[in-house]
């Protein structure tokens, strides 16, 4: 049972503010992502959590009772770094011993739970080794199983998996969602990989310059970003962002426009769509466009459009046949369509 | 090897850097040669004499005693290494890893020590020792050696724990290790080549030490450097045996090297390969 509070944490060195003051609530056995692009803050605020960086002012409570002034050592928090943070002169075994070894757990019991931490990353067979003598996820294990050899309150990570290949890091997404399941602790992620953001959270905060942009599930995340900017992380390609202007019921963005405007709308705004939310259409549709360029992923096709200066992406299916400079319609469905306030960037909300 | 034809530009180098090697190796020859000759054949420059050992019997015996000045080297060297790499790694540490204001000024002035001429100080060293009766003892001569040695250290070992990626600290910290506790059994063991190649070039600094030894030693605490002036007597300069004393004094620094080189090559690259 852990839960963490952040209450208007902030970060500053002199001048420079790495975060600036924010509210966070982590729930018992959440798993929260922190989100964003590097510089934005989130690690910053990770390492206040684990006590490594202290908090210019604010307070982070677990369970209630502040730990502001608590070591980090005595914080009981596991963490797993971007580049492992392995002791190079001790063998895997002695790696993952060592939180056990600092604690003064008896020998038996540590050797039992190396074992059992060991066979959860499937490590068992290369406990003599040292750390030198690993590929980059066979060390990603040892940092995982040195993490999980106790049962510390909460559970950081971050970046872990920035430094493995593309295949590596699919599996081990996979292995640190089974174990977060099977651990059931509280975990604090940080990523500036949506697709993992995505597919590990239960809530993703999504970081801006020191700031929290938007708070949500994944689905929330994903379906009614709060802002342009969120819009433009999320996803894969991200949204299509079109700035533009509602004139008279329609939306002009350069020589195109779009009917079906909700008709509180109007001025400069920016109307966005998922590539993936539009439709190719017989007949005139929503626009009408000459195809850019158009890209095989295997399971779909990527069609591109120029849309008043800038690059219009539509997910297709894998047969589509359109060639270079073919005439395509599309339909922009009304309840797909995400309309931001272009001074504000913030998302305009239609449903009252 | 490759076998270009030598022009005179490879001559050239090739000579300089004959040259330079003649220079080097000459003396060091040359003691080694005197160190088993006669004192009949001191002079002659001969390559072909009979060896002989009796110079090193000699140097050990009574009036020399080099025996107590070798155990006096010892104990000073060792002991002056036993403290300043502790100290020095505790110093470098807080130098790689707080900030704090003037830092950069306190690290440079922890050298700047260095830059006043040691026949300078040796003068206030001696007033201040009398006083404090430290003139002649194994205390003083550590305590002189540690103002020497230990800027080195601290300067050297810094660079070292600089390689220390912090996660690896932190990591410990987060284990569950105190802070002293994450520099001993991680740290430590990580710049270990770093801390050894600092210690033996203390220990050489140490060992070779002569102007101190010279001026605030009188008897008992003697070391080997200043041993070397009392062959030279009213009967001239016993040549043969200050060769004897001179191998001596290099033979232990020689396998000191040896036994260690494995650690100087690891710290000479460890930087290259991460």
């Amino acid at each position: 049972m852990t839960t963490i509070s952040l209450r208007g944490l902030e970060k500053r060195w002199g001048h420079v503010v790495g975060v600036h003051p924010m509210d966070l609530e982590v729930a018992d056995r959440e798993f929260l992502v922190l989100l964003g692009p590097s510089g934005c803050g989130k690690t910053t605020t990770m390492r206040m959590i684990a006590g490594l960086e202290d908090a210019t002012t604010g307070d982070i409570l677990f369970d209630g009772a502040r730990v502001n002034a608590v070591r980090p050592q005595d914080r009981d928090v596991a963490m797993v770094f971007q580049n492992y943070g392995l002791y190079p002169h001790l063998s895997v075994e002695e790696n993952i011993a060592y939180p056990l070894k600092v604690r003064n757990v008896p020998l038996a019991e540590r050797a039992a739970r190396i074992a059992r931490a060991a066979e959860r990353v499937e490590l068992g067979a290369l406990l003599q080794r040292k750390p030198r003598e690993l590929s980059g996820g066979q060390r990603q294990r040892v940092a995982l199983a040195r993490a999980i050899v106790r049962t510390p309150k909460v559970f950081l990570m971050d970046e872990p998996l920035s430094n493995l290949d593309a295949k590596l890091r699919l599996t081990m997404r996979t292995e640190i969602k089974h174990l977060a399941h099977e651990l059931g602790v509280t975990m604090v992620y940080v990523t500036h990989d949506q697709v993992e953001a995505m597919t590990l959270a239960h809530r993703i905060v999504v970081m801006r310059e020191g700031r929290i942009e938007q708070i949500g599930t994944p689905e929330e995340v994903y379906n009614r970003p709060a802002s342009t900017y969120v819009a433009g992380f999320i996803g894969a390609p991200p949204m299509n962002l079109i700035e533009g202007e509602v004139r008279g019921g329609r939306f002009h963005a350069g020589e195109f426009q779009v009917g079906g405007v909700p008709e509180q709308l109007s001025g400069a705004c920016v109307l966005g769509i998922r590539p993936e939310d539009m439709q190719l259409v017989d007949g005139t549709g929503d626009l009408r466009l000459p195809l850019y360029a158009s890209e095989l992923l295997g399971d779909s096709r990527l069609l591109s459009f120029k849309l008043a200066g800038s690059l219009l992406t539509v997910r297709a299916p894998k047969d589509q046949r359109a060639g270079f400079d073919d005439m395509v319609s599309l339909a922009l469905p009304q309840d797909h369509r995400h309309w931001f306030d272009a001074q504000t960037t913030q998302r305009i909300d239609l449903s009252h | 090897m490759t076998s270009r034809r030598a022009g005179p530009a490879g001559f050239a180098a090739a000579l300089i850097a004959w040259c330079v090697i003649f220079a080097v190796v000459f003396p060091i020859a040359w003691i080694a040669l005197t160190s088993i000759k006669e004192p009949r054949d001191v002079y002659a420059l001969a390559l072909v004499f009979t060896p002989t050992l009796d110079n090193f019997r000699t140097v050990f015996e009574h009036p020399w005693n080099l025996g107590d000045k070798l155990l006096n080297s010892i104990v000073v060297a060792s002991v002056t290494v036993a403290v300043a790499i502790p100290v020095g790694t505790m110093a470098a540490y807080g130098f790689s890893r707080f900030s704090f204001p003037g830092k950069r000024l306190l690290f440079v002035l922890i050298i700047a020590t260095q830059f006043v001429p040691a026949a300078i100080v040796v003068l206030p060293y001696y007033l201040m020792f009398r006083e404090l009766d430290l003139l002649d003892s194994y205390a003083g001569l550590v305590l002189v050696n540690l103002s020497i040695v230990l800027p080195y250290a601290v300067w050297m070992i810094k660079g070292f724990i600089d390689a220390v990626p912090i996660e690896m600290e932190e990591s410990a910290v987060i284990d569950g290790a105190s802070r002293l506790r994450a520099l001993r059994e991680i740290v430590v063991p990580a710049a270990l080549p770093g801390l050894i190649t600092a210690a033996l070039f203390c220990f050489t600094l140490t060992w070779n030490e002569f102007l101190f030894a010279l001026i605030l030693t009188k008897q008992k605490a003697l070391t080997l450097p200043v041993g070397l002036i009392s062959f030279h007597t009213e009967r001239g300069d016993l040549w043969e045996l200050m060769a004897a004393a001179g191998v001596m004094i290099t033979l232990p620094m020689f396998l000191l090297s040896l036994v260690f080189q494995k650690h100087f090559i690891n710290s000479l690259t460890s930087g290259a390969v991460r």
